[in-house]
Parts: C-alpha cells; sequence; structure tokens
C-alpha cells in the first residue's frame, strides 16, 4: 500500500474515532455524574418532578436509556451512511 | 416447597434446549460452524441471542433482590449492564466483527502477531469466563433447591450435564437458537411479574414507591466511592466479557454487528427498566420476607400463585443455561481453539472439532464442580466482580488494539497481565478485608491503559501490518475496494 492510502486510512480511522470518543465520553459523563450528583447535589436530586418520582430516580431508571437509545441510533445511522459513500 | 407446575415448565425447557441442540447437529462439522454458527445469524436473532446470553441469573434474579434488599443501590447495577454496551457498539463491535476470527485470542494474535499474547488472552478468556460461571451455577443450584425442593448438588449437575450436552451436540447454533427461546422466555417472564405486581398498586409505579418509602434513597449498601467504582466497572466490563465478544463473529458483517447491538439494547434496556419496579414490589408486598436471589420468584408467587412462579423459575432456569452455555462455548474456544492449535498446527478441522467437543466436556464438568464449592456466594455481586476483570483484562488492550496503531505487542501483553494480575489481586484482597474497593476496575483499567501506552512507547516496535489491519477492522468492502 502506499503512503498515500496509509494518510487516507490514518485520516479516516482518525475521524472515526473522533466521534466514537465524542459519543462515547458524553455518555460515560451522563452515566458517571449520577452518583457524583447524589453525593454532591443532592438536594437537586431529592425534588420531586411529579408524584414520588425524584430527579435522582427519573434518571437513573428513564433519562439514562434514553440518552443510550438516541446515541446509538445516530451513531449506527451516520456510520451506516459514511461507509455507504 | 414442591412446586409441579414449575417442575414441568422447567422439564419443558430442558426439552426444547435438547431437541434444538439434536436438530442442530448437523452444523458441528467444521471449526466456523462450531464456533461462530457459520458466520450466518442475523441481526435481530443474535440481538435475541446476545441478550438472552447476557441476561444472566444476576441481571434475572439478583438485580432484583439487590433492589428489594438495599434499595435504589441495587438500580446501579441495572443501569451498568445496559450502559456498558454502547462503549461496546461506539469502539469495539463492527472491528471486531471485521476482523473475523473465532476467539479474543485469535483477535489479539492477528493485530499483534503474537503467542505470548494469545496465550494470555486465553488464559484471562478462562478467568472471566469462570469467575462468570461461579456465580450462574450457584444460581441454578439454590434456585431449583429451594424452590423445587431439589437437593443442591443434583440441582447443579443436571443444569450443567443440560448445558453442557446441549454445547457439544449443536456447537454455536444450538447455543444461539436456544438462547433467543430463552431470552424470549425470561424477558416475558419478567414483563408478566412487573405487570401482575403493579396491578396490586393499581398500575401506579408512583404509588409503589411510596410504599416503599427510604428504599429509593442511595447508599444504604454503597457508598460514593464504591457505587461510582461500580458503574465505572460495569459500564466498561461489558465490552470485555469474552462470552459476549465472540458472538459478533457470528454476524455476516460488520454493519449488521452494529444493528445487532441496536436490537440488544433494546431488549436489555426494557428489561433493566423493569427490574426497580419488581425489586420495590417485592419489598412492598413481601417485607422482609424474601432473600438476594429468591426475590423475584417469591414475588411471583405472591401476586400470580403456583403457576407464576412456574413460568419464573422456568425463565431464571433459562437465563443460566442461555449464559452459561455462551460461556461454555468461549472456554472451550479459548482452550481447543487458541491453545490446540498454538502446540498442534496443521490439526484437520475434524480433529480441531472433535477436540473442542472434548473441551466443552471439561469445561462443564469444571462449572459443575465450581457451583458445588462455591455454594452459598452472591450471584450478582460476584458478576460485578467478574466485570470489573473483564474491564482491566480486555478492554484496555482491545480498545488501543483497534484505534491506536502504537500500540506494540509488549504494550498490549504489559497491558493485559497489569490489568488481570491487578484486578484478581485487589479482588481477592478486599475479600480478605484488607481495603474496602470491591470493585477495582476503577484503579486497574487506568492503570493498564498508561501501561499500555509507557511499554509501547519504550518499545516502539509496532507490527509491520498494523494499517493493513487498520483498514481492515474499520472499512467496509466498499470502502476498501
Amino acid at each position: 500500500m502506499s503512503n498515500k492510502t496509509d494518510q487516507d486510512t490514518e485520516r479516516y480511522v482518525a475521524a472515526q474515532f473522533r466521534k466514537s470518543f465524542s459519543l462515547g465520553l458524553f455518555f460515560l459523563v451522563v452515566t458517571l455524574v449520577l452518583p457524583v450528583l447524589n453525593q454532591f447535589a443532592r438536594g437537586f436530586m431529592q425534588q420531586r418532578l411529579f408524584g414520588e418520582f425524584t430527579v435522582m430516580y427519573l434518571y437513573s431508571v428513564l433519562f439514562i436509556y434514553i440518552v443510550a437509545w438516541i446515541i446509538t441510533i445516530y451513531y449506527v445511522v451516520r456510520t451506516d451512511r459514511e461507509e455507504g459513500r | 416447597m414442591h412446586q409441579p407446575i414449575a417442575t414441568a415448565l422447567v422439564g419443558v425447557v430442558v426439552v426444547i434446549s435438547l431437541t434444538v441442540a439434536f436438530l442442530s447437529r448437523k452444523f458441528t462439522r467444521s471449526t466456523s460452524e462450531f464456533y461462530v454458527a457459520g458466520r450466518g445469524i442475523s441481526a435481530i436473532q443474535n440481538a435475541l441471542a446476545l441478550s438472552g446470553d447476557y441476561m444472566s441469573a444476576a441481571s434475572f434474579l439478583g438485580v432484583a433482590g439487590l433492589v428489594w434488599m438495599y434499595g435504589f443501590d441495587g438500580i446501579w447495577y441495572a443501569a451498568g449492564f445496559f450502559a456498558g454496551w454502547l462503549v461496546l457498539l461506539l469502539f469495539l463491535a463492527s472491528p471486531i466483527r471485521r476482523f473475523g476470527a473465532y476467539t479474543i485470542a485469535d483477535f489479539v494474535a492477528g493485530r499483534f502477531h503474537s503467542r505470548p499474547l494469545r496465550l494470555a488472552a486465553m488464559i484471562g478468556t478462562l478467568f472471566v469466563s469462570l469467575f462468570y460461571i461461579i456465580p450462574q451455577m450457584v444460581g441454578a443450584g439454590e434456585l431449583l433447591g429451594l424452590l423445587l425442593g431439589w437437593n443442591y448438588t443434583i440441582a447443579v449437575v443436571i443444569a450443567g450435564t443440560l448445558i453442557t450436552a446441549y454445547v457439544v451436540l449443536g456447537g454455536m447454533r444450538a447455543t444461539t437458537y436456544n438462547q433467543v427461546i430463552q431470552c424470549v422466555l425470561l424477558w416475558t417472564a419478567m414483563f408478566v411479574v412487573m405487570a401482575l405486581a403493579l396491578s396490586r398498586f393499581d398500575f401506579s409505579y408512583s404509588q409503589l414507591l411510596a410504599q416503599v418509602g427510604e428504599y429509593t434513597q442511595p447508599n444504604r449498601w454503597l457508598d460514593f466511592t464504591n457505587s461510582f467504582a461500580l458503574i465505572f466497572g460495569l459500564v466498561l466490563g461489558t465490552a470485555g466479557l469474552p462470552h459476549i465478544l465472540i458472538r459478533f463473529y457470528t454476524n455476516p458483517s460488520g454493519k449488521s454487528a452494529r444493528w445487532t447491538t441496536v436490537w440488544t439494547l433494546l431488549i436489555i434496556g426494557t428489561f433493566y427498566m423493569m427490574t426497580p419496579i419488581v425489586g420495590f414490589a417485592a419489598r412492598a408486598l413481601l417485607g422482609d420476607a424474601a432473600g438476594k436471589n429468591t426475590a423475584l420468584p417469591l414475588l411471583a408467587q405472591a401476586v400470580g400463585g403456583q403457576g407464576m412462579i412456574g413460568v419464573v423459575i422456568a425463565g431464571a432456569f433459562a437465563a443460566i443455561l442461555s449464559t452459561v452455555a455462551g460461556l461454555v462455548i468461549a472456554s472451550t474456544g479459548a482452550i481447543a481453539h487458541d491453545l490446540f492449535t498454538m502446540l498442534v498446527p496443521g490439526a484437520s478441522e475434524k480433529r480441531q472439532v472433535w477436540v473442542a467437543k472434548l473441551t466443552a466436556v471439561g469445561v462443564g464438568i469444571l462449572a459443575i464442580l465450581s457451583g458445588l464449592l462455591f455454594r452459598g456466594y452472591n450471584v450478582a455481586f460476584l458478576v460485578g466482580l467478574a466485570f470489573s476483570i473483564a474491564a482491566s483484562t480486555f478492554f484496555p488492550v482491545l480498545l488501543t488494539g483497534v484505534w491506536w496503531k502504537g500500540t506494540t505487542e509488549k504494550g498490549a501483553l504489559a497491558g493485559m497481565i497489569v490489568g488481570m494480575v491487578g484486578s484478581g489481586v485487589m479482588i481477592a484482597t478486599n475479600l480478605a478485608g484488607q481495603h474496602s474497593l470491591m470493585n477495582p476496575a476503577i484503579l486497574t483499567v487506568p492503570l493498564s491503559f498508561v501501561t499500555i501506552y509507557v511499554v509501547s512507547k519504550l518499545d516502539g516496535n509496532v507490527p509491520h501490518d498494523t494499517m493493513e489491519f487498520m483498514r481492515k477492522v474499520h472499512m467496509s468492502a466498499k470502502q476498501k475496494s
């Protein structure tokens, strides 16, 4: 393979990594911030949004899941499109 | 207690599993068929199989049990088990499939052309898989013993023998089809119990939470450090579990591997959303009259009588069978494929398949013995430890191997050993009461990454075909042409 092809591959892999890393980091922060907020912002996390559902509870049993599904669909559709070009 | 309906339903699961294996027996004539089902499993089939593989006794019985016992802290497990799949999708699923091998050791050995790495990956696979098998077998013994009145030893032996029989008979194809059926069964069982339990609260989730009061608050069990460490270990551990990673090899393409993950996230996400409801319902309806691993079946009995407990026991049995079968295949590949082909290069396909089947019998016996030895250990807790070891042993090596061209053989080997030994030592010293960190991945994963980086930089001997490898695992056939 020529150096030019190697450079193309490097550029492509770097672009793919940036995409995966930014989405992965965002989701890791979304997930790991939960115990941090429970520890350092307990008042906020204990606020009731409706009924018995607090911010903390909805975050852990609903929000994390929805964020993951959105990221998943976005990533897969975008990657399929890029590979199809 | 004696449960005739449950006994009959468990019998049905057994008959179905063996029938599927018998019908799949012709698909075990080559190593490709035995280990990866000829790479012909569609995305949805594979997602159901992966979900069945992943949702083990820990997910089915353990999470609900922990929520019943500790309240909110048990929810960390549900969130962590789920969240790890996104890491797997973003960084590893597609590249691993594109490499197109049989085992994790194949992958690292192919990337670095290294026999020591192949050996280390083989040992790592066995280490992680055994740690994961132990709680499943303990779960099988306790569940069948407590709820069907079976002797613990007999229950473990029956479960182990059945799993071994269908892996040996039908290989990965039988394992896949059984996991699909088992996934549907255990998801449905969880859904029905949740619906029946909520009906006791006029289908009001909020009313249920009001009943359990303080149990919705965190830190009844885990302090801040251990909560954070647990989530960290579970999220990264999923991307290092050999029995999960090898399932991606069964997809026809990298694109199919990605869509498999999408469907899996949907199936397991909805499953894990149900587990806190069931755990809290057990607390509200049963009070203290349940157990860490029996809250779900006892709740089922309370809300649906003997018929419902039968469905739950059958679902739990299915969860155990599907997970242990996946682990037996992964361990078999580590010994019969990684080690045997290294010791006897050029062995015929027929001989390799024969060795694989013999090895599966050996692994099955090991699973039975481990179940008997570790009787009484907590299921979800032990699985959490297996995730920590998987995260520390495989995730850093796979991530850097796939994405960083500067990784060298020595760096990868050093990182894998540091992760595996470090997590093992940390867990052993925690169990011996020398420190309070229960899930060490938060320390050992960064340590492994640093080791890989430093040793690779000092070594500088990057494999000559690294760019070729990068093209192979990151680009589609269309992009390469």
